[in-house]
């Protein structure tokens, strides 16, 4: 039985500090999660919350098929992608904060900084479920076989999804002048 | 790709949640798991609410099938071996007949429904309907055996393998039955209960009367019969929780 099983099966016995423990060592992973689909640090907070109130209030039902990172993923997956489609976010503040940070002298950081906001703000005028796939894979170190699970289609649409998103930042930065 | 965007990616920074969000959280979570306390009945209760729903029917095979037993030892001056033999086949045929529907009760009363909703878990309210219909068998097979034995002299081991490998094998045969031919409702149960039990009945009072009898084949054949029938019920118990609503016998 693997650490997080363990957890669980404390969780569902009633034990408080195994759901202290489950949120410390996830919240971060699911925050960061929900950051990256939503570009909101005040927004990512309330969906990391509403993630792990849907957990608790499935974890009873829950049985042990599979990992419970997928699990978890596969919640917060939903739960950012209900909150999209109901709020239809658009990136328009990135670029706004773009426009400032050129006019200021720059510095190694700042570049590196720019670089980060730049991929970043690509990354969020993708299509949701390309960009979805490409944070799952690249920012949270997740398989193609679990994105398959916790996304609910094929390994090969997977696959699909995230040759179209990097083809597309690959056209948006050859159009800006950058190759790779 | 990855080579280009490596390095980006490792430098990205994600700012820190708002202050006191994950104790929240936490809070959250913990105010559901107080409302949420998982019930837990007593064993005494979860035992005497079993009792209480077991068919009488169950009752009058078993203290009929005694009473039978108690007439022919007034009765009977000289019994027998042979008819001795057969009239345990005959009793602890008799005493497993009513207590096939009594396990099965959720497919032959159609109560799944109702034990999915109950505050106790299906496998054990199933585990514990198995424990009293077990220790109820097994106590009027000992009797039975005692009597047989004290009454006409036979031997106590020989007279109690005549009773328990019959009772294994009609109960081995009506799990297997109802899966294969997915049986259920409370007249379809009781008949193949009926008809199983018969058959045994006639098999073993064939094989008993045609030849001699063997101790240890029988001893072999009871602990092998016991095995199986351990098995099963595991697996039944196992898979109950697993029906969830789901369509009978999907699993």
């Amino acid at each position: 039985m693997t650490e997080d099983h363990k957890l669980i099966k404390c969780i569902k016995a009633g034990d408080k500090k195994a759901f202290d423990c489950l949120v410390r060592k996830y919240y971060k992973n699911i925050f960061a999660y929900c950051y990256r689909r939503t570009g909101d640090k005040e927004i990512a907070a309330d969906l990391t919350q509403d993630v792990f109130t849907k957990l608790i209030a499935a974890i009873y039902n829950y049985s042990r098929t599979g990992k419970f990172v997928n699990y978890l993923f596969t919640i917060a997956v939903n739960t950012c992608t209900d909150y999209l489609r109901k709020k239809k976010l658009y990136v328009t503040e990135i670029d706004g904060e773009l426009v400032e940070a050129v006019q200021s002298p720059p510095d190694e950081d700042f570049i590196q900084e720019e670089e980060n906001e730049t991929l970043y703000g690509h990354l969020l005028s993708l299509p949701d479920i390309q960009k979805n796939a490409l944070i799952l894979h690249y920012y949270h170190g997740l398989k193609i076989k679990d994105i398959s699970v916790i996304t609910g289609v094929p390994v090969s649409t997977v696959k699909s999804r995230m040759k179209q998103g990097i083809d597309k930042l690959r056209k948006i930065y050859q159009k800006e002048g950058e190759y790779f | 790709m990855k080579k280009y965007f490596d390095p980006v990616l490792k430098s990205d920074v994600i700012p820190d949640p708002p202050k006191g969000n994950i104790e929240k959280t936490i809070f959250r979570g913990q105010q559901y798991m107080d409302s949420h306390i998982p019930q837990k009945t007593a064993l005494s209760k979860l035992f005497l609410d079993q009792l209480h729903y077991i068919s009488p029917l169950l009752w009058l095979a078993q203290f009929g099938a005694l009473i039978l037993l108690i007439f022919a030892a007034f009765t009977a001056q000289d019994m027998s071996y042979e008819t001795a033999v057969n009239t345990m086949l005959l009793l602890a045929s008799l005493t497993a007949v009513f207590a096939v529907p009594e396990f099965f009760k959720d497919i032959s009363c159609g109560v799944l429904e109702i034990e999915m909703t109950c505050k106790n878990s299906s496998a054990s309210v199933f585990s514990m309907r198995l424990m009293i219909i077990g220790f109820v068998n097994i106590s009027m097979i000992t009797l039975f055996s005692t009597i047989l034995s004290v009454g006409w002299g036979l031997r106590f081991w020989h007279v109690i393998l005549f009773g328990l490998v019959p009772v294994n094998v009609i109960y081995i045969l009506n799990f297997l039955l109802f899966r294969l031919f997915r049986i259920c409702g409370r007249l379809s149960v009781l008949s193949c209960s009926v008809l199983t039990t018969f058959f045994v009945y006639g098999v073993s009072s064939g094989i008993t009367l045609s030849v001699q009898f063997n101790v240890t084949a029988w001893s072999i054949i009871f602990v092998l019969t016991s095995l199986i029938l351990i098995g099963q019920c595991i697996h039944e118990i196992l898979c109950i929780s697993k029906r969830q609503g789901v369509v009978l016998w999907n699993y």
